[in-house]
Protein backbone atom coordinates (compact mmCIF):
# COMPACT_ATOMS: atom_id res chain seq x y z
CA UNK A 1 0.00 0.00 0.00
CA UNK A 2 1.33 3.32 -0.59
CA UNK A 3 1.96 5.57 2.14
CA UNK A 4 -1.08 8.04 2.57
CA UNK A 5 -3.25 6.05 0.38
CA UNK A 6 -3.71 9.09 -2.38
CA UNK A 7 -1.32 8.44 -5.33
CA UNK A 8 1.27 11.57 -5.40
CA UNK A 9 -0.44 13.33 -8.28
CA UNK A 10 -3.68 13.69 -6.17
CA UNK A 11 -1.43 15.04 -3.08
CA UNK A 12 0.53 17.30 -4.81
CA UNK A 13 -2.94 18.87 -6.27
CA UNK A 14 -4.19 18.82 -2.57
CA UNK A 15 -1.03 20.55 -1.68
CA UNK A 16 -1.08 23.18 -4.14
CA UNK A 17 -4.94 23.41 -2.76
CA UNK A 18 -3.70 23.73 0.61
CA UNK A 19 -1.26 25.90 0.19
CA UNK A 20 -3.13 28.75 -1.64
CA UNK A 21 -5.33 28.02 0.63
CA UNK A 22 -3.47 29.20 3.98
CA UNK A 23 -2.13 32.39 1.44
CA UNK A 24 -5.81 33.71 1.24
CA UNK A 25 -7.47 32.91 4.39
CA UNK A 26 -11.09 31.92 4.41
CA UNK A 27 -11.23 31.77 0.74
CA UNK A 28 -12.21 28.31 -0.54
CA UNK A 29 -10.17 26.79 -3.09
CA UNK A 30 -11.46 23.75 -5.13
CA UNK A 31 -9.86 20.43 -5.94
CA UNK A 32 -10.44 17.38 -7.83
CA UNK A 33 -11.72 15.22 -4.42
CA UNK A 34 -11.25 11.52 -5.11
CA UNK A 35 -12.71 8.73 -4.53
CA UNK A 36 -11.94 6.65 -0.86
CA UNK A 37 -12.76 3.58 0.37
CA UNK A 38 -15.62 5.63 2.59
CA UNK A 39 -18.61 7.73 0.80
CA UNK A 40 -18.06 11.05 0.59
CA UNK A 41 -20.17 13.31 3.33
CA UNK A 42 -18.40 11.09 5.06
CA UNK A 43 -15.46 13.59 6.05
CA UNK A 44 -13.48 12.12 3.27
CA UNK A 45 -12.75 15.96 2.43
CA UNK A 46 -10.70 15.95 6.07
CA UNK A 47 -9.43 12.75 5.28
CA UNK A 48 -7.73 13.77 2.09
CA UNK A 49 -6.40 17.25 3.48
CA UNK A 50 -4.88 14.56 6.75
CA UNK A 51 -3.40 11.90 3.62
CA UNK A 52 -2.08 14.51 1.74
CA UNK A 53 -0.14 16.62 4.74
CA UNK A 54 0.30 13.57 6.80
CA UNK A 55 4.33 12.55 6.91
CA UNK A 56 6.37 9.85 9.26
CA UNK A 57 6.57 12.25 12.07
CA UNK A 58 3.17 12.79 12.74
CA UNK A 59 1.56 12.07 15.83
CA UNK A 60 -2.18 11.59 15.05
CA UNK A 61 -5.47 12.29 16.64
CA UNK A 62 -9.44 11.99 15.12
CA UNK A 63 -12.20 13.09 16.86
CA UNK A 64 -15.87 13.09 16.22
CA UNK A 65 -18.28 15.45 17.94
CA UNK A 66 -15.44 15.67 20.73
CA UNK A 67 -15.17 11.90 21.14
CA UNK A 68 -12.11 9.86 20.44
CA UNK A 69 -14.41 6.79 20.47
CA UNK A 70 -17.02 7.51 18.26
CA UNK A 71 -17.64 5.09 15.33
CA UNK A 72 -16.71 7.39 13.08
CA UNK A 73 -13.25 8.84 14.57
CA UNK A 74 -12.61 5.03 15.09
CA UNK A 75 -13.03 4.22 11.62
CA UNK A 76 -11.07 7.04 9.74
CA UNK A 77 -8.06 6.86 12.82
CA UNK A 78 -7.83 3.35 11.83
CA UNK A 79 -8.42 4.04 8.05
CA UNK A 80 -5.65 6.81 7.97
CA UNK A 81 -2.71 4.03 10.28
CA UNK A 82 -3.37 1.13 8.18
CA UNK A 83 -2.25 3.35 5.08
CA UNK A 84 0.57 5.14 7.09
CA UNK A 85 1.42 3.66 10.08
CA UNK A 86 1.68 6.62 12.10
CA UNK A 87 1.24 6.90 15.85
CA UNK A 88 -1.88 8.03 17.38
CA UNK A 89 -2.76 9.51 20.53
CA UNK A 90 -6.10 10.41 22.38
CA UNK A 91 -4.26 13.12 24.20
CA UNK A 92 -4.86 16.79 22.23
CA UNK A 93 -0.74 17.82 23.39
CA UNK A 94 0.63 15.47 21.77
CA UNK A 95 -1.07 15.14 18.26
CA UNK A 96 0.63 17.00 15.49
CA UNK A 97 -2.46 17.10 13.27
CA UNK A 98 -6.09 16.59 14.76
CA UNK A 99 -8.92 15.69 12.37
CA UNK A 100 -11.95 16.58 13.45
CA UNK A 101 -15.61 17.16 12.72
CA UNK A 102 -18.01 19.39 14.78
CA UNK A 103 -15.26 20.28 17.59
CA UNK A 104 -12.86 22.16 18.18
CA UNK A 105 -10.68 20.24 21.47
CA UNK A 106 -11.13 21.77 24.66
CA UNK A 107 -7.39 22.43 25.29
CA UNK A 108 -5.51 25.47 23.69
CA UNK A 109 -4.15 24.29 20.40
CA UNK A 110 -0.38 25.46 20.23
CA UNK A 111 2.06 25.90 17.16
CA UNK A 112 3.14 23.61 14.64
CA UNK A 113 -0.41 21.66 15.03
CA UNK A 114 -2.71 21.47 12.28
CA UNK A 115 -6.35 20.71 13.18
CA UNK A 116 -8.58 19.68 10.17
CA UNK A 117 -12.11 20.47 10.09
CA UNK A 118 -14.67 18.09 7.73
CA UNK A 119 -16.75 20.26 6.47
CA UNK A 120 -20.25 19.10 4.90
CA UNK A 121 -21.38 22.83 3.45
CA UNK A 122 -18.31 24.99 2.99
CA UNK A 123 -20.43 27.24 1.48
CA UNK A 124 -21.82 30.37 3.53
CA UNK A 125 -24.35 31.75 1.39
CA UNK A 126 -26.07 28.51 0.28
CA UNK A 127 -28.70 29.51 2.76
CA UNK A 128 -29.03 33.15 0.74
CA UNK A 129 -27.85 32.59 -2.47
CA UNK A 130 -28.38 29.04 -4.38
CA UNK A 131 -26.63 30.14 -7.46
CA UNK A 132 -22.84 28.71 -6.98
CA UNK A 133 -21.58 30.83 -9.66
CA UNK A 134 -23.26 33.57 -8.30
CA UNK A 135 -21.72 32.67 -4.64
CA UNK A 136 -18.74 33.65 -6.48
CA UNK A 137 -18.72 36.64 -8.14
CA UNK A 138 -20.57 37.78 -4.10
CA UNK A 139 -17.30 36.73 -2.83
CA UNK A 140 -15.24 37.94 -4.97
CA UNK A 141 -17.01 41.50 -4.53
CA UNK A 142 -16.72 40.80 -0.90
CA UNK A 143 -20.57 41.18 -1.09
CA UNK A 144 -22.12 39.77 1.60
CA UNK A 145 -25.39 42.05 1.99
CA UNK A 146 -27.42 39.18 2.05
CA UNK A 147 -25.60 37.54 4.74
CA UNK A 148 -26.76 41.09 6.90
CA UNK A 149 -30.31 40.62 5.65
CA UNK A 150 -30.64 37.94 6.87
CA UNK A 151 -28.99 38.57 10.06
CA UNK A 152 -30.82 41.98 10.27
CA UNK A 153 -34.40 39.76 10.20
CA UNK A 154 -33.43 37.10 12.63
CA UNK A 155 -32.59 40.00 14.82
CA UNK A 156 -36.02 41.91 14.51
CA UNK A 157 -37.94 38.80 14.58
CA UNK A 158 -36.12 37.10 17.33
CA UNK A 159 -34.01 39.40 19.51
CA UNK A 160 -30.66 37.46 18.29
CA UNK A 161 -29.77 35.12 15.22
CA UNK A 162 -31.28 31.72 14.83
CA UNK A 163 -27.88 30.03 13.10
CA UNK A 164 -26.90 27.69 16.32
CA UNK A 165 -24.08 26.04 14.45
CA UNK A 166 -22.30 26.23 11.39
CA UNK A 167 -21.68 30.19 12.61
CA UNK A 168 -20.57 32.85 9.58
CA UNK A 169 -17.22 34.29 10.42
CA UNK A 170 -15.16 37.02 8.68
CA UNK A 171 -11.63 35.93 7.50
CA UNK A 172 -8.99 38.37 7.92
CA UNK A 173 -11.62 41.34 7.29
CA UNK A 174 -11.87 40.26 3.81
CA UNK A 175 -13.95 36.32 3.20
CA UNK A 176 -17.45 35.10 4.97
CA UNK A 177 -16.34 31.72 5.71
CA UNK A 178 -18.44 28.69 7.24
CA UNK A 179 -16.50 27.45 9.84
CA UNK A 180 -17.90 23.74 9.38
CA UNK A 181 -20.85 22.35 12.11
CA UNK A 182 -18.53 23.53 15.07
CA UNK A 183 -21.05 25.23 17.93
CA UNK A 184 -20.67 28.53 18.51
CA UNK A 185 -18.89 28.09 21.82
CA UNK A 186 -16.04 27.04 19.66
CA UNK A 187 -16.35 29.79 17.26
CA UNK A 188 -14.13 32.47 19.57
CA UNK A 189 -11.16 29.89 19.01
CA UNK A 190 -10.47 30.28 15.47
CA UNK A 191 -9.70 34.34 16.54
CA UNK A 192 -6.00 34.20 16.63
CA UNK A 193 -5.58 30.19 16.70
CA UNK A 194 -1.79 29.31 16.78
CA UNK A 195 -2.37 26.28 15.05
CA UNK A 196 -3.11 25.89 11.17
CA UNK A 197 -6.70 25.03 10.52
CA UNK A 198 -7.56 23.38 8.01
CA UNK A 199 -11.20 22.81 6.37
CA UNK A 200 -11.83 20.60 3.19
CA UNK A 201 -15.11 19.52 1.67
CA UNK A 202 -15.03 16.10 -0.45
CA UNK A 203 -18.57 15.95 -1.84
CA UNK A 204 -18.26 19.92 -2.42
CA UNK A 205 -14.70 19.85 -3.80
CA UNK A 206 -13.32 22.67 -1.81
CA UNK A 207 -10.53 23.52 0.58
CA UNK A 208 -9.82 26.65 3.07
CA UNK A 209 -7.56 27.68 5.87
CA UNK A 210 -6.74 29.71 8.62
CA UNK A 211 -3.69 30.47 9.59
CA UNK A 212 -2.45 30.70 13.00
CA UNK A 213 -2.85 34.41 14.34
CA UNK A 214 -5.89 35.40 12.17
CA UNK A 215 -8.36 37.54 12.96
CA UNK A 216 -11.48 35.72 12.72
CA UNK A 217 -14.74 37.32 14.07
CA UNK A 218 -18.63 35.69 13.53
CA UNK A 219 -20.94 38.30 11.79
CA UNK A 220 -22.68 40.22 14.05
CA UNK A 221 -24.22 43.83 14.41
CA UNK A 222 -21.64 46.08 16.69
CA UNK A 223 -24.82 46.29 19.05
CA UNK A 224 -25.53 42.82 19.57
CA UNK A 225 -23.11 40.69 21.57
CA UNK A 226 -22.45 37.27 20.25
CA UNK A 227 -23.80 34.64 22.47
CA UNK A 228 -22.32 31.29 22.75
CA UNK A 229 -23.75 28.13 23.98
CA UNK A 230 -24.18 28.47 27.86
CA UNK A 231 -23.25 25.96 30.63
CA UNK A 232 -23.44 28.32 33.70
CA UNK A 233 -23.45 26.64 36.73
CA UNK A 234 -23.14 22.49 35.54
CA UNK A 235 -20.51 20.37 36.30
CA UNK A 236 -19.49 17.05 34.15
CA UNK A 237 -21.47 14.29 35.88
CA UNK A 238 -18.15 12.53 35.49
CA UNK A 239 -15.51 14.58 36.10
CA UNK A 240 -16.89 17.49 37.70
CA UNK A 241 -15.41 20.19 34.71
CA UNK A 242 -17.01 23.65 34.68
CA UNK A 243 -17.09 26.08 31.77
CA UNK A 244 -16.59 23.95 29.04
CA UNK A 245 -18.79 22.56 26.34
CA UNK A 246 -21.18 20.26 27.53
CA UNK A 247 -23.68 16.86 26.53
CA UNK A 248 -26.86 17.24 27.99
CA UNK A 249 -28.59 13.92 29.06
CA UNK A 250 -32.00 13.15 29.77
CA UNK A 251 -31.69 9.83 31.74
CA UNK A 252 -34.32 7.38 32.66
CA UNK A 253 -35.60 8.55 35.64
CA UNK A 254 -36.25 12.19 34.55
CA UNK A 255 -32.93 13.71 35.86
CA UNK A 256 -30.36 15.71 33.67
CA UNK A 257 -27.59 15.14 33.48
CA UNK A 258 -24.44 17.34 31.91
CA UNK A 259 -20.79 15.62 30.41
CA UNK A 260 -17.51 16.85 28.81
CA UNK A 261 -18.30 17.08 25.22
CA UNK A 262 -14.52 16.40 24.77
CA UNK A 263 -14.34 12.73 26.62
CA UNK A 264 -10.12 13.38 25.59
CA UNK A 265 -10.29 16.57 28.03
CA UNK A 266 -12.89 14.50 30.31
CA UNK A 267 -10.27 11.32 31.07
CA UNK A 268 -7.08 13.84 31.57
CA UNK A 269 -9.62 15.92 33.97
CA UNK A 270 -10.85 12.91 35.54
CA UNK A 271 -6.66 11.47 35.87
CA UNK A 272 -5.87 14.85 37.09
CA UNK A 273 -3.72 15.77 34.34
CA UNK A 274 -5.42 19.01 34.29
CA UNK B 1 22.42 0.92 -4.15
CA UNK B 2 21.53 3.45 -1.96
CA UNK B 3 17.41 3.79 -2.56
CA UNK B 4 16.19 7.51 -2.63
CA UNK B 5 12.37 7.75 -1.70
CA UNK B 6 11.33 10.93 -3.71
CA UNK B 7 7.82 10.70 -1.90
CA UNK B 8 9.48 10.61 1.82
CA UNK B 9 11.25 13.39 0.58
CA UNK B 10 8.20 15.40 -0.62
CA UNK B 11 5.95 14.46 2.21
CA UNK B 12 8.75 16.33 4.81
CA UNK B 13 9.84 18.92 2.33
CA UNK B 14 5.86 19.91 1.95
CA UNK B 15 5.81 20.24 5.52
CA UNK B 16 8.31 22.94 5.48
CA UNK B 17 6.98 25.07 3.12
CA UNK B 18 3.72 24.42 4.88
CA UNK B 19 4.81 25.55 8.07
CA UNK B 20 6.98 28.37 6.34
CA UNK B 21 3.90 29.58 4.78
CA UNK B 22 1.19 29.73 7.03
CA UNK B 23 3.89 31.95 9.93
CA UNK B 24 5.58 34.40 7.21
CA UNK B 25 9.23 34.79 8.70
CA UNK B 26 9.36 31.41 10.29
CA UNK B 27 12.80 29.67 9.29
CA UNK B 28 12.08 26.06 8.46
CA UNK B 29 14.18 23.43 6.31
CA UNK B 30 14.24 21.68 3.04
CA UNK B 31 16.32 18.47 2.66
CA UNK B 32 18.15 17.54 -0.51
CA UNK B 33 16.77 16.30 -3.77
CA UNK B 34 19.88 15.67 -6.55
CA UNK B 35 22.15 17.56 -3.76
CA UNK B 36 19.88 20.53 -4.56
CA UNK B 37 17.33 22.11 -1.97
CA UNK B 38 15.96 24.17 -4.73
CA UNK B 39 15.04 21.47 -7.04
CA UNK B 40 14.00 19.61 -4.07
CA UNK B 41 11.35 22.39 -3.76
CA UNK B 42 10.73 21.71 -7.46
CA UNK B 43 9.66 18.32 -6.98
CA UNK B 44 7.38 19.28 -4.17
CA UNK B 45 5.44 21.97 -5.99
CA UNK B 46 5.62 20.67 -9.74
CA UNK B 47 3.31 17.75 -11.28
CA UNK B 48 1.13 17.77 -14.47
CA UNK B 49 -1.25 20.12 -14.03
CA UNK B 50 1.10 23.27 -13.02
CA UNK B 51 3.09 25.44 -15.31
CA UNK B 52 6.52 26.66 -14.43
CA UNK B 53 8.73 29.08 -15.18
CA UNK B 54 12.87 28.68 -14.88
CA UNK B 55 15.61 30.41 -16.28
CA UNK B 56 19.06 29.48 -14.70
CA UNK B 57 21.82 27.01 -13.82
CA UNK B 58 20.15 24.05 -11.86
CA UNK B 59 19.82 21.04 -14.39
CA UNK B 60 15.40 20.13 -14.00
CA UNK B 61 15.69 17.70 -16.30
CA UNK B 62 15.19 15.29 -13.85
CA UNK B 63 12.86 16.39 -11.83
CA UNK B 64 10.81 17.74 -15.06
CA UNK B 65 10.91 13.86 -15.80
CA UNK B 66 9.63 12.61 -12.64
CA UNK B 67 6.97 15.58 -12.41
CA UNK B 68 5.69 16.39 -15.63
CA UNK B 69 4.79 20.00 -15.60
CA UNK B 70 4.86 22.63 -18.60
CA UNK B 71 6.96 24.77 -19.23
CA UNK B 72 5.52 28.20 -20.01
CA UNK B 73 6.10 31.88 -20.24
CA UNK B 74 6.97 34.48 -17.16
CA UNK B 75 3.48 36.04 -17.59
CA UNK B 76 1.81 32.54 -17.48
CA UNK B 77 3.42 30.62 -15.14
CA UNK B 78 2.20 28.85 -11.67
CA UNK B 79 5.92 28.69 -10.50
CA UNK B 80 8.59 30.95 -11.02
CA UNK B 81 11.97 29.68 -10.32
CA UNK B 82 15.21 32.13 -9.70
CA UNK B 83 18.50 31.93 -8.97
CA UNK B 84 18.64 35.53 -8.15
CA UNK B 85 16.09 37.53 -6.59
CA UNK B 86 15.00 39.38 -9.61
CA UNK B 87 12.29 42.23 -9.37
CA UNK B 88 11.26 41.66 -12.48
CA UNK B 89 9.59 38.40 -11.77
CA UNK B 90 7.63 40.17 -9.58
CA UNK B 91 5.85 42.55 -12.21
CA UNK B 92 5.65 39.44 -14.81
CA UNK B 93 4.14 37.53 -12.24
CA UNK B 94 0.13 36.59 -12.18
CA UNK B 95 -1.58 37.53 -9.42
CA UNK B 96 -5.00 35.79 -10.00
CA UNK B 97 -8.75 38.10 -10.53
CA UNK B 98 -11.25 38.76 -7.59
CA UNK B 99 -13.06 35.62 -9.01
CA UNK B 100 -10.28 32.90 -8.86
CA UNK B 101 -7.30 34.83 -6.52
CA UNK B 102 -5.84 31.14 -6.35
CA UNK B 103 -4.89 31.17 -10.09
CA UNK B 104 -1.81 33.44 -9.11
CA UNK B 105 1.93 32.55 -9.10
CA UNK B 106 4.29 31.82 -6.76
CA UNK B 107 7.87 32.94 -6.75
CA UNK B 108 10.99 30.82 -5.39
CA UNK B 109 14.39 32.38 -4.83
CA UNK B 110 17.85 31.10 -4.49
CA UNK B 111 19.91 33.52 -2.54
CA UNK B 112 23.17 32.79 -0.29
CA UNK B 113 21.77 33.88 2.82
CA UNK B 114 18.76 35.93 4.99
CA UNK B 115 21.04 38.70 5.85
CA UNK B 116 19.92 41.53 3.91
CA UNK B 117 18.32 44.18 5.30
CA UNK B 118 15.61 44.13 8.51
CA UNK B 119 12.20 44.38 8.25
CA UNK B 120 9.30 44.30 10.29
CA UNK B 121 6.39 41.64 9.25
CA UNK B 122 2.69 41.71 10.16
CA UNK B 123 -0.31 40.12 9.13
CA UNK B 124 -2.06 36.34 9.78
CA UNK B 125 0.67 33.60 10.41
CA UNK B 126 2.08 36.33 12.78
CA UNK B 127 1.88 36.78 16.52
CA UNK B 128 1.49 40.77 16.53
CA UNK B 129 4.70 41.92 14.97
CA UNK B 130 7.95 39.51 13.82
CA UNK B 131 11.03 41.57 13.17
CA UNK B 132 13.78 39.27 10.43
CA UNK B 133 16.23 39.94 7.96
CA UNK B 134 15.35 39.52 4.85
CA UNK B 135 17.78 38.22 1.61
CA UNK B 136 15.98 41.19 -0.44
CA UNK B 137 16.56 45.11 -1.11
CA UNK B 138 13.70 47.88 -0.61
CA UNK B 139 12.88 47.96 -3.71
CA UNK B 140 11.90 44.33 -4.27
CA UNK B 141 9.53 44.84 -1.46
CA UNK B 142 8.31 47.88 -2.68
CA UNK B 143 7.43 46.19 -5.38
CA UNK B 144 5.99 43.07 -3.92
CA UNK B 145 3.80 45.29 -1.72
CA UNK B 146 2.37 46.96 -4.69
CA UNK B 147 1.61 42.97 -6.47
CA UNK B 148 -0.02 42.16 -3.42
CA UNK B 149 -1.65 45.72 -2.55
CA UNK B 150 -5.24 44.40 -4.00
CA UNK B 151 -5.76 41.48 -1.55
CA UNK B 152 -7.26 39.14 -2.43
CA UNK B 153 -5.01 39.22 -5.56
CA UNK B 154 -1.49 38.62 -5.00
CA UNK B 155 1.56 36.58 -4.86
CA UNK B 156 4.07 34.43 -2.73
CA UNK B 157 7.40 34.42 -2.43
CA UNK B 158 9.69 31.76 -1.24
CA UNK B 159 13.41 32.15 -0.01
CA UNK B 160 15.71 29.40 0.07
CA UNK B 161 19.36 29.73 1.45
CA UNK B 162 22.51 27.73 0.28
CA UNK B 163 21.99 25.75 3.52
CA UNK B 164 18.26 24.34 2.53
CA UNK B 165 16.67 26.95 4.76
CA UNK B 166 13.80 28.62 3.58
CA UNK B 167 11.12 31.47 4.43
CA UNK B 168 7.99 32.73 2.81
CA UNK B 169 6.33 35.66 2.57
CA UNK B 170 1.86 35.29 2.02
CA UNK B 171 0.55 37.51 -0.09
CA UNK B 172 -0.91 38.62 2.94
CA UNK B 173 1.93 39.76 4.80
CA UNK B 174 2.52 43.58 5.27
CA UNK B 175 6.38 44.29 5.20
CA UNK B 176 8.22 47.15 6.33
CA UNK B 177 11.65 48.29 6.42
CA UNK B 178 13.61 48.82 9.54
CA UNK B 179 16.63 49.96 8.15
CA UNK B 180 14.88 52.21 5.19
CA UNK B 181 12.16 54.27 4.76
CA UNK B 182 9.65 53.23 2.89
Amino acid sequence: MRYGFLDEDAKKEIRRATLKAIAIPGYQVSFASRELPIARGWGTGGLQVTLSIINEDDCLKVIDQGCDGSVNAVNIRNFIVSVTDNATTLDTQEATIIQSRHRIPEEPLKEGQTLVLQVPYPEVLTNVEADSFKQKVMHANSDYAKLWVLLYEDTAQFGDSRIGHRYPVMVHDRYAMDPSPIPKYDTRKLHNNKALILLGAGREKKIYAIPPYTKVEPLKFEDRAFKVESFENKKCARCGASGVFMDEVHTDDGTVKYYCNDTAYCDKKLEGKL
Amino acid sequence: METLDIEKLNRQNFKSLSDALSMPGKITHIQELFSSHFLAVANVLLYSEVSFYYSGDEDMTLVEAITHPKATTLKEADYIFSDTIDVVLIGEAKKGDYLSPDFSATLIFKCEDFNADRYRLSGPGIDGTKEISLPCKAEFIERLMEKNRDYPLGIEVFFINRCGEVLALSRTTKVEGLSWDM
